[in-house]
């Protein structure tokens, strides 16, 4: 009988080292990530700073991401549980019927974790009132300026456009440019400025549209960009051309309209503007207009697979990418995470390269500004702006001349893509 | 006399057959001047300096360390991957294209016509129409992401089984073969001592088409391969330079991956292409002229 004890006690003693032990298995736990180039360093924090999993990182090239994601599930194999999605309209992409990959992140993320973004800070991640993924990063577009040369030519900073294009008009005629009117983002940022309706979901009306670019809204804007263009105070060149840098770096940019990280990552390396010459302000508004509205251009988001065998886990990661502010204190760009930009900030308010030392404080100042109509949509609106603005421009065309083309273009690819059209 | 010769000398049909070859050395060679004179430039001298400026030896090693330092070296296993690739691809493709030619030049058989005619087809459809269900075999059989699967689906070269049967069908001496059997050689005996033998040429220019195709192989290679750690140099290069944003308008980051590393890259992908050209160029020479002249 005490044999039998103690056989059954060593038994019982195995058994229940047998399922510690599995159970230390499964805690461990391996998730593919899809990441870019410059996000493989966060996720490889995340890596060694989380003992219970492993994370398995491939780089994709952002480009391929859709098209290797498809294979992946068409394959049925080597699916990533987490996806850095470095165009927003990839949000739309991956949350249809046939390409239903992302997870939907609504009810998974803490309220009180989503209201610690900036407003409309994760409207790309909405899509149809659902929450998809969380943003990495935040690209308004807001004033850069050469503060010596502005001095030097005794203008002030414009607050308005109104006041933006008569700098231009004044500066253009002698060979001053004030942006680029042919760069697609830079254009659709400043038709979009005072609130046209150009692809912007309706409110309480899922996948549906309006696109209406007669307005007064709309046809402002493209009659101020024509103006400038007119006068040579918008080159007819992109910003990333030799002609443009050459002209940034001859000092004949005093001033551009650019995202938040043009300074850091353009105008300090490309344009190379002395140190103590760059400095910021508020996005512009129109003279109807109590506040700036102002568009975005890049900031990534992070999604999850929603099929994936670790939802916990992988939320988890998703958060920790957007929100730990430990990791995003070093992001290269302004984390849409309110906590996280504060500390991401220090460094920018130390930096002796600025002329002024508050260039954080209009970044993040602005934030508030944003366009809440800057969401993800099945199809590109810059690339019809590129093709059909742009192109036309180089025949000598005007911007304003191009409106009815471009709203044909977009009600055509908005119904294309399964939109309903107002 | 010595007028007319040199009236001859300076034809005006010589001067157009001249001046269309100074042409086309200029329209396809400054290209190609200006990527490698590009190489040795820095990012400023890229926008600021004439296009033709020659960059500095410190700019050339910057570059170099920026892009074979990107995360550990990679673009080394990224070399080595499409290393094994070509080789195992070319080693594939030979093995089944040349006794495939040989076969189907020499022997008559029920099915060649139609053999010949599927090899045509193969030929001429274009491989993008392919991949697709190349994925979906290897899917099948458990080879995507594997060295296996890349090479596998790469020695499917129906171009060198067309060259391997145009040189066999006629540049193979009737007489050496017909002395050969009387000798007493058997039909594999045929392949490998006397056909053989006579084809190095087209060998090497099978293996060096072969080569050339799945060296710069891209399409099929992002399709098979999702792990990066088994990416060729043109999956993995466009993964870097794409990520990295370096030709897009979005460099918003800090990874030295800028448009001199870039065009560096370009120049190491076509590199070894341009070299094996140099030292093969006989062999292909004389490859791309078998069997232009019969008998």
């Amino acid at each position: 009988m005490h044999k039998l004890k103690t056989t059954t006690a060593v038994a019982g003693g195995l058994a229940l080292a047998m399922m510690a032990g599995g159970a230390l298995a499964q805690d461990q736990v391996t998730l593919n990530i899809w990441s870019d180039t410059p996000r493989l360093s966060m996720f490889e924090l995340y890596d060694q700073t989380h003992d219970n999993v492993t994370l398995n990182v491939t780089t994709v090239a952002p480009a391929d991401l859709i098209a290797k994601l498809q294979l992946a599930m068409q394959a049925k194999s080597e699916i990533p549980d987490v996806v850095f999605l470095s165009d927003i309209g990839y949000t739309a992409q991956l949350s249809t019927r046939r390409s239903n990959y992302l997870m939907d992140l609504t009810d998974k993320v803490p309220q009180a974790l989503q209201d610690e973004f900036y407003p409309n800070g994760n409207s790309p991640c909405e899509v149809n009132g659902k929450l998809y993924c969380l943003r990495n990063d935040l690209a308004h577009m807001m004033v850069w300026y050469d503060k010596p040369l502005m001095e030097k030519l005794g203008k002030a900073v414009p607050t308005t456009y109104a006041e933006f294009e008569a700098l231009g008009a004044e500066l253009g005629p002698e060979g001053y440019v004030l942006g680029s009117a042919v760069e697609a983002f830079p254009l659709y940022s400043f038709l979009v400025s005072d609130g046209c309706d150009m692809a912007m979901p309706v409110e309480g009306k899922p996948d549906t549209l309006k696109i209406d670019l007669t307005t007064d809204k709309c046809t402002k804007p493209a009659a101020m960009v024509d103006a400038m263009v007119a006068n040579g105070s918008l080159a007819k060149v992109g910003p990333f051309e030799p002609d443009f840098v050459n002209l940034a770096k001859t000092g004949k940019v005093p001033l551009i309209i650019g995202p938040t990280w043009f300074g850091e990552y353009v105008i300090k390396p490309t344009y190379e503007w002395p140190e103590g010459t760059l400095a910021a302000a508020m996005p512009l508004k129109w003279d109807d207009q109590d506040q700036p509205l102002t568009w975005s251009w890049g900031g990534g988001t992070y999604g999850g697979w929603k099929d994936t065998a670790h939802p916990d886990e992988v939320v988890d990661v998703i958060e920790w990418m957007a929100t730990d502010v430990a990791n995003q204190t070093d992001a290269v760009t302004l984390p849409a995470h309110e906590p996280s930009a504060i500390a991401w900030g220090a460094k920018l308010k130390a930096d002796s390269y600025y002329a002024d030392a508050d260039v954080f404080d209009v970044e993040v100042g602005s934030a508030k500004y944003s366009h809440p109509g800057y969401v993800s949509l099945r199809f590109s609106v810059s690339d019809a702006i590129a093709k059909v603005i742009t192109q036309g421009m180089g025949g000598g065309g005007t911007v304003l001349g191009a409106l009815p083309a471009l709203q044909t273009e977009l009600t055509n690819l908005a119904k294309l893509n399964g939109y309903t059209v107002e | 006399m010595a007028s007319r010769t040199l009236q001859s000398r300076f034809s005006l049909g010589r001067f157009v057959v001249f001046a269309a070859l100074a042409f086309a050395v200029c329209f396809y060679g400054i290209p190609l001047l200006w990527l490698f004179m590009a190489g040795t430039r820095s990012e400023a001298s890229l926008f600021s300096d004439t296009p033709f400026t020659i960059g500095s030896w410190a700019a050339f090693s910057q570059t170099w360390t920026n892009l074979t330092s990107y995360n550990n070296f990679q673009i080394g296993t990224w070399a080595a991957n499409s290393a094994i690739y070509s080789v195992g691809g070319v080693l594939l493709s030979l093995v089944a294209s040349i006794p495939g030619g040989y076969a189907l030049a020499l022997s008559e058989f029920p099915g060649r016509k139609l053999i010949l005619i599927m090899t045509m087809i193969a030929m001429i459809t274009p491989s993008t129409a392919v991949v697709l269900p190349i994925f979906l075999e290897m899917n099948l059989l458990g080879l995507n992401n594997t060295y296996a699967g890349l090479i596998l689906a790469s020695g499917f070269f129906p171009f060198g089984v067309y060259l391997a049967y145009v040189y066999f069908s006629t540049s193979l001496p009737k007489g050496v073969m017909d002395s050969a059997r009387v000798d007493g050689c058997n039909r594999f005996e045929l392949f490998t001592r006397i056909a053989l033998p006579l084809a190095r040429p087209i060998v090497a220019l099978v293996a060096f088409f072969s080569f050339l195709a799945i060296w710069s192989n891209y399409f099929l290679a992002f399709v098979l391969l999702s792990d990066d750690k088994l990416y060729n140099l043109p999956v993995g290069l466009t993964a870097l330079v794409s990520g990295s944003g370096a030709l897009s308008n979005l460099p918003a980051n800090d990874v030295p991956i800028k448009k001199p590393e870039v065009i560096l890259a370009a120049i190491i992908v076509v590199l070894p292409v341009l070299l094996i050209f140099i030292v093969a160029q006989r062999f292909v020479r004389s490859g791309t002229l078998s069997g232009a002249e019969k008998g």
